[in-house]
């Protein structure tokens, strides 16, 4: 059984939501990054802090799909990433400035969601 | 200039939530499992310029008019194919990832139809 550290992840000047508070398990233990263009530093930090695995959630999907994931990064402009993950139950952390917006909106709360994250705001719970 | 030309390959279950608002939602079908059920898919190919205000959408045989583009749409759709297209004529745009546009008929989107960009 790993054990894996936790993390506060707030947001960030011109953010909303949060703070959350990430731990992963040995069942949700992907820091899952769904930017494109590779691992985002902020998803590479929170990997490092936790020691739970960062996931390029662009090239596959983790084995057990929403429920295997710790967190996820996203870069959404506000429309349906934002939506998707929270609705989903998974912890959500987007890079963007972005407020509850959407046909999904009523899903995206404080305690699911922060915004406006850069690696400055994520450190050791 | 045409920019981008693709096909529309998925029309996810829940799709229809955003459609019915006037948004459609686009991932490149190399777009995660889990977003899917939310998207229309387009085959992802090369995009070769930058969606600006003023830029002709053609969508299921539907001319679109950009009349705003968020400052991270372009960012989107570069790196993943994305695109949140808003049929609300806007000369601003609401959220960061948004193109607005006007249009003449609205698309009724199917797959096989065709997405063209043209600058």
């Amino acid at each position: 059984m790993a054990d894996y550290k936790k993390v506060k992840v707030e947001a960030g000047p011109s953010g909303w939501g949060g703070p959350l508070e990430i731990q992963p398990t040995d069942e949700r233990k992907y820091i899952v990054c769904v930017t494109g263009g590779g691992i985002h530093p902020v998803a590479q930090k929170i990997a490092d802090l936790t020691g739970a695995e960062a996931f390029d959630g662009f090239k596959s999907s983790p084995e057990g799909s929403f429920g295997a994931m710790a967190c996820a990064v996203i870069d959404c402009g506000g429309t349906a990433r934002i939506g998707v993950y929270p609705m989903k139950g998974v912890p959500t952390i987007d890079i963007h400035d972005t407020t509850p917006a959407g046909p999904l909106a009523m899903f995206i709360k404080e305690e699911n969601f922060v915004s406006g994250v850069s690696e400055d705001q994520v450190s050791e719970a | 200039m045409n920019i981008y030309q693709s096909e529309i390959v998925h029309i996810g279950d829940q799709a229809e939530l955003f459609l019915n608002e006037g948004i459609v939602v686009f991932f490149g079908d190399n777009a995660p499992e889990e977003l899917k059920d939310f998207a229309v898919l387009h085959k992802l190919n090369e995009i070769s310029g930058e969606i600006v205000v003023g830029s002709t959408i053609q969508l299921s045989g539907s001319n679109l008019k950009v009349t705003a583009v968020g400052h991270v749409a372009n960012e989107n759709f570069q790196n993943l194919g994305h695109l949140v297209l808003k049929l609300d004529s806007a000369t601003e745009a609401a959220l960061p990832g948004d193109v607005s546009c006007s249009y003449d008929t609205k698309p009724e989107v199917k797959i096989g139809d065709s997405l063209k960009i043209l600058i």
